[in-house]
């Protein structure tokens, strides 16, 4: 869709329009629907993430000036609604150092190369809170250490030790995953 | 593997994916979104029954308050206020009678008399002349003339009437009161009325006695004191065994009379 029909629609929205809020909802409930999946620990979880950054988009519609890209606007708002998520449940999940065991179910012929979008998702999704949200903002978000350390409130050593950690759970998981499709 | 190999495989595999949003989840959001002006009618249309329902309130409250003037309690109410009411107009209607009696009471017999009378037609204007306007029609011109005086006087200077007396302010003031004492007793007691008295009394009492009757009873008592027999002739109760005792005989023999 060319950007200039999806800044109309963006203006009836700001208007409180109800069948543009709608158009806007199709138009970018996909894409923000697998942000939010990345971050959140299931399909609800991740339900409930859209529905609130959805509900965020519309009612702040005004602080959005049209001066960036709507989309990256609306998926920062779907990102600190994941962080948000993510400090309400920081107390409790921290602790949890998930020791799921290795799923075998859909890994008959594993390879790098074959690794397909829910494989990937499933890997992400199986990271502990910390892990997840950290190598989320780095290594598919692309925030900087830096700025992954104040939007959580945790220090940069943090945040760098936390996606290490990452790092090389997921990297256990490919191989052992590879080991068993071989 | 090294860092950079997992980052760029999930990047490249997750950061422009989509996956359809879950089914029925725009109608939960539409829900908490703030109503639009086609669903900001709901309130006003509530507020229109909210409205109706406080005027419907309103006249079922009135109706209810004119209901209640029915009410036995209520009317007895009424009644004793109109008995009241009876009780105080002869009572403003006395004064005439009385009146001449106060102007005998007024006639200087004794100079010092006349003038602690002067004294407290001074410090009660408003009674005597009161008692004066009501008796004009009926006294006579030399009573008039009795009761004119005082109030000609009372205007003239308290102080001459003390130097006349040969009193102190404290000992007149006393003396005065005294005086509008005796001057206000026969007014006073409304009770005093025979006729209103009995009135008053029976009407009371009446009331008190009355018991719970229904309908079909006090139509029958109010036969039974039409036809005026005895107390004892004729008697109804509410009880449930409902029993009617008419002595026809000692009625006739009554209605021949």
């Amino acid at each position: 869709m060319e950007p200039g029909k999806v800044l109309h629609i963006w203006d009836r929205c700001k208007q409180n329009d109800r069948k543009a809020q709608a158009e806007l909802y199709q138009l970018y409930a996909s894409k923000m629907y697998a942000v939010c999946l990345r971050y959140a620990r299931d399909n609800f979880e991740a339900e409930d993430m859209l529905q609130q950054g959805f509900i965020k988009v519309f009612n702040k519609g005004a602080q959005f000036e049209g001066t960036g890209v709507l989309e990256g606007w609306i998926r920062r708002i779907m990102v600190n609604t994941a962080i948000e998520t993510y400090r309400r449940h920081k107390i409790t999940f921290v602790s949890v150092e998930s020791e799921a065991a290795v799923s075998t179910a859909d890994s008959s012929h594993f390879s790098l190369g074959h690794m397909d979008y829910k494989d990937l998702l499933k890997l992400v999704q199986e990271l502990p809170i910390g892990y997840r949200t950290v190598f989320n903002l780095y290594a598919i978000e692309g925030y900087s250490h830096r700025e992954i350390a104040e939007m959580l409130n945790i220090s940069e050593g943090n945040s760098k030790s936390q996606l290490s950690r990452a790092r090389a759970w997921l990297r256990e998981r490919i191989l052992k995953m590879e080991e068993l499709g071989i | 593997m090294k860092d950079q190999e997992i980052d760029d495989l999930f990047a490249k595999g997750l950061k422009d994916a989509e996956s359809p949003a879950p089914a029925g989840l725009w109608a939960k959001i539409e829900a908490e979104l703030p109503p639009t002006e086609a669903t900001a009618k709901k309130p006003l249309v509530l507020w229109r029954y909210f409205a109706a329902a406080a005027v419907l309130l309103l006249c079922l409250g009135i109706g209810f308050r004119f209901f209640d003037a029915a009410d036995p309690n209520l009317q007895a109410e009424g009644k004793a206020k109109l008995a009241q009411a009876e009780v105080t107009e002869p009572a403003i209607s006395t004064p005439p009678q009385e009146a001449p009696v106060a102007a005998a009471a007024l006639k200087p017999d004794v100079p010092q008399e006349t003038t602690v009378k002067k004294k407290t037609a001074a410090s009660k204007p408003g009674i005597v002349q009161l008692a004066k306007q009501e008796s004009k029609p009926e006294v006579t011109p030399a009573a008039l003339a009795q009761v004119e005086t005082p109030r000609i006087n009372h205007t003239a200077p308290l102080e001459a009437v003390l130097v006349l007396l040969d009193i102190t302010p404290e000992e007149s003031l006393n003396s005065t009161t005294a005086a509008a004492m005796a001057e206000v007793k026969p007014i006073q007691p409304l009770v005093n009325i025979i006729e209103n008295e009995e009135l008053m009394y029976a009407q009371q009492a009446k009331e008190e006695k009355k018991p719970r009757q229904s309908l079909l009873t006090k139509v029958l008592n109010g036969i039974a004191g039409n036809i005026n027999l005895g107390p004892s002739d004729v008697q109804f109760s509410n009880d449930e065994e409902g029993n009617i005792r008419i002595d026809l005989t000692k009625s006739l023999a009554r209605n021949r009379r």
